[in-house]
């Protein structure tokens, strides 16, 4: 069902929340693979089976009891993350990059007392932040260093690509800049910046913040336009990768470009959200439609890659149909 | 083939719910408005007599349950006396019964009426009372002008009178009672002097004219319900058969009585009470007003035309459970209004239902002081439970905590309205809990997560959500149509199937791309 006011929109290839949930995370997404991708600690297990780099695992505390291993793993990594292994929209995240006597150094400096510290530990545990009901387990990993590419555009906090793959096809991606407004975080709904990638070249092609176009960097008045994201092929190659092994048809993967790992996944979605579009100014509809009418997926990242190109730039798909693309 | 189950879903739940409304309605006269001042009376019959010693048997007549009355409720005040009631051709009436019966007794009859719409072919198949004679038939007007008799010759002038001045059944009957009334007119006092004795009375002379006319009448003896009294006087009034039907009417002017106020006892003189066993005797009838609500009157409807309707009617509960199911059977249009607000508009709320959960504590405020309670319970909580975030408390223990809190508040609340004689105290007792401890909770969360603009974005959206739902949660008119119509909630459930088929866009998704539309127009 189309409503008549929205015919902008329409036109736009708008896709809407309603229509994302039914259109593509209810038809494709089997509810069984959820867990695949809402629990972090199994989400990198199966990324490793898919041979996708990772954030290093140092540890996982499941109980309160254990919570005083954090002490231990902090003297032995000094800087790591702490997540809750449920969480969702990145609550609860805590980044510290040192030890001190009286607790964790964090990102800004400030020292994190071992109390507080235990402290939030049983709030994640307690399932705070994680989704559903119940407890949570908390991970401990390595803190990843983004690539120095973005020492100029990302405040405070790790840079992310997130990339929209459809039946391990990438369709849309985006990259998320932490501003000082966004506390670090890279979430757009924070304050943090996104900007429009261009699928085929890894050129950035526009900014927003809040819904409104921006130029540069608010923090660093460094342009966010036609900014190269290092390391483009790679994303390009474990997106679709990961988004055909998960098994879910419509997936938003999480990538962060490292200085010295690469790109590395940083998480899964199997909602994610549409504001993407806003970034890219462009509808998802157009993107999706002709991969939905697809017949057959091919079973080569590569051939899947040129698919997401040739759908980017709005090319018929024809040629990717056929006895050729199938064998 | 998702789709085209659903469409059959929508269409069987859509038909069968407006069919067994039209049912109701059109078949059964449930009324779809509510009558907000509709009334029911209560009338009590207090019979004293003396016995003599000997077995007393007394029979008292009670009103009808089939006529323009139904007789809710009745009972009996007579200890010692062995009670049953009969229905016979001359109607309902008590028997009350005793071995031996000496001295004074009073015995009590009260019975509760409603008076029931009938314009449902009550009388149907039953057929037309026969009237005495019919002076309109040539024959019988010849006979009564050559037997001569004075008496015979006064009738057939009042007849004749009256039916040249008349010009249809309704204005015969009316001049027939105008002459009737007028006890100067000679050929009246000569009806008198010659008829049967009872005719001395207006009415008795107007039954016994129109019968002679050949319109079939009878006498009523009744009580007009009118005010609240303890002595309502037992009146005689004149029922006569009009376009299929009997019409109550005034003895003198023929003029038709407010059926809804005429109480009918017994028919053509039968006695009140009769019976053996028993001397000084005296009957008196009090009448109260009682203002009943439309749900039971339309219960006893359901128990009147259809039995099953009744059976499967939410009417036929006991009432204070009834009392619960009109605020549940509006849960499901709270339902409705959420899954508009969220799927169609977009509008950002905590939790799925909270709105609605809002609204229902609404409703036992009313709106305004209910808004301003919620906000101050809610801030006075959200102060707490930052203070208790800073004591580090564990999740659990910290939501018990805080709705320690809020209970503790909605004490005081009610204490200082009790203290200052503002009335909110007392309904803020059914403001659910657990719903502003959830609130708080989830409220601080978003509050630290994503920021005071978030939070209080999305407690206002739970707010404004709140209202719609709260003008449907308290409107009369709903109410009434879902507590005697629950099968149209069916077509709720049809709608809401149909929204969750809704792909379309939200209200608010028209304002977060509103760039991606106007680009595509440029």
């Amino acid at each position: 069902m189309k409503f008549g006011p929205f015919t902008g929109l329409a036109k736009a290839g708008v896709l809407g929340i309603n229509s994302r949930n039914l259109d593509f995370i209810a038809s494709y997404n089997p509810r069984r693979l959820y867990p695949l991708v809402d629990d972090k600690i199994i989400t990198k297990e199966m990324a490793v089976d898919a041979g996708v780099t990772v954030p290093e695992l140092f540890g996982v505390i499941r109980y309160s009891g254990e919570a005083h291993l954090i002490e231990e793993l902090a003297k032995k990594h000094k800087s790591f993350v702490v997540k809750p292994s449920r969480g969702s929209g990145g609550g609860g995240i805590m980044v510290f990059n040192g030890v001190a006597k009286s607790g964790l150094r964090r990102m800004n400096g400030q020292i994190m007392p071992w109390g507080d510290v235990k402290y939030h530990l049983n709030n994640m545990l307690s399932g705070m932040f994680s989704m559903g009901d119940g407890s949570d387990q908390v991970m401990i990993e390595e803190r990843l260093v983004p690539h120095s590419a973005f020492s100029k555009l990302a405040f405070g906090g790790v840079p992310d690509v997130r990339v929209i793959v459809f039946r391990g096809v990438p369709i849309m991606a985006m990259l998320r800049l932490p501003t000082a407004e966004s506390d670090g975080k890279a979430n757009l709904h924070k304050g943090g910046v996104g900007a429009g990638i261009d699928l085929v070249t890894g050129l950035t092609t526009r900014g927003v913040q809040h819904n409104d176009a921006v130029d540069i960097h608010p923090d660093y008045e460094t342009p966010v336009r036609d900014f190269q994201v290092p390391g483009w092929p790679e994303i390009l190659e474990l997106s679709s990768r990961l988004g055909h092994h998960v098994g879910l048809g419509y997936v938003g993967v999480d990538i962060v470009i490292c200085e010295h790992k690469g790109p590395t996944l940083l998480e899964l979605n199997a909602r994610p959200g549409i504001a993407i579009q806003t970034a890219n100014l462009r509808g998802l509809w157009p993107l999706l439609e002709p991969i939905h009418n697809l017949p057959d997926v091919p079973e080569d990242v590569h051939e899947r890659i040129a698919i997401a190109k040739a759908n980017w730039r709005g090319e018929s798909l024809e040629p990717f149909v056929g006895p050729g693309a199938l064998a | 083939m998702k789709r085209t189950q659903l469409l059959i879903i929508v269409c069987v739940l859509i038909a069968s719910a407006l069919g067994i409304f039209f049912y109701k309605v059109t078949q059964l006269g449930f009324p779809v408005i509510p009558d907000l001042d509709s009334d029911t009376w209560t009338i009590e019959s207090k019979v004293s007599f003396r016995g003599r010693g000997d077995p007393v048997t007394l029979r008292l007549a009670l009103p009808e349950s089939e006529g323009q009355f139904s007789v809710v409720d009745e009972s009996f005040i007579a200890s010692g006396f062995g009670i049953e009631t009969t229905t016979d051709e001359s109607g309902r009436r008590a028997i009350f019964e005793r071995r031996a019966q000496d001295g004074s007794a009073v015995l009590f009859y009260r019975a509760k009426l409603i008076s029931v719409d009938r314009r449902l072919g009550q009388e149907e198949g039953k057929p037309e009372p026969e009237a005495v004679s019919d002076y309109r038939r040539s024959e019988r007007r010849r006979a009564i002008q050559e037997n001569a008799t004075p008496l015979l010759v006064a009738l057939d002038s009042v007849l004749t009178e009256a039916l040249e001045k008349s010009a249809g059944e309704r204005s015969f009957i009316t001049q027939l009672a105008r002459i009737s009334a007028d006890e100067d007119d000679d050929r009246i006092t000569t009806i008198i002097e010659g008829g049967p004795p009872e005719i001395t009375n207006v009415a008795d002379r107007l039954v016994f004219l129109l019968n002679a006319a050949g319109t079939p009448a009878r006498l009523v003896q009744g009580i007009l319900l009118d005010t609240d009294t303890r002595q309502a006087p037992l009146e005689s009034w004149v029922e006569y058969w009009l376009k299929d039907e009997w019409v109550s009417a005034s003895p003198r002017s023929a003029e038709p009585l407010d059926v809804a106020r005429a109480l009918p006892i017994v028919y053509d003189r039968a006695p009140i009470v009769d019976g053996d066993g028993f001397r000084s005797l005296d009957v008196s009838w009090s009448v109260a007003r009682n203002f009943e609500s439309q749900l039971l009157r339309a219960m006893e409807r359901g128990k009147e035309f259809a039995p099953w309707v009744n059976a499967t009617s939410l009417l036929s509960l006991p009432i204070d459970l009834q009392l619960v199911f009109r605020v549940l059977l509006l849960i499901p249009l709270g339902a409705l209004v959420i899954v508009l607000l969220k799927q169609i508009i977009g509008m950002p709320a905590f939790g799925t239902f909270m709105p609605i959960l809002i609204a229902l504590a609404f409703r036992e405020t009313s709106l305004v002081t209910g808004m301003a309670l919620f906000v101050g319970i809610v801030s006075v909580g959200l102060f707490l439970r930052s203070y208790f975030n800073q004591l580090q408390l564990l999740l659990v223990p910290r939501l018990a905590a805080v709705l320690i809190i809020v209970t503790f508040l909605m004490m005081f609340i009610a204490l200082a309205g009790e203290a200052t004689g503002i009335q909110t105290g007392l309904s803020i007792s059914l403001f659910p809990l657990v719903i502003i401890t959830m609130t708080i909770e989830r409220m601080s969360l978003t509050w630290e997560e994503d920021g005071a603009k978030e939070a209080l974005k999305k407690a206002a959206g739970s707010l404004a959500g709140a209202v719609p739902g709260y003008f449907i949660l308290t409107n009369e008119y709903i109410e009434h149509v879902v507590i005697v119509f629950p099968e149209l909630l069916l077509i709720v459930l049809a709608i809401v199937l149909m929204l969750g088929r809704y792909t379309g866009y939200k209200l608010t998704e028209f304002f977060r791309f509103r760039v991606l539309a106007e680009g595509n127009k440029a």
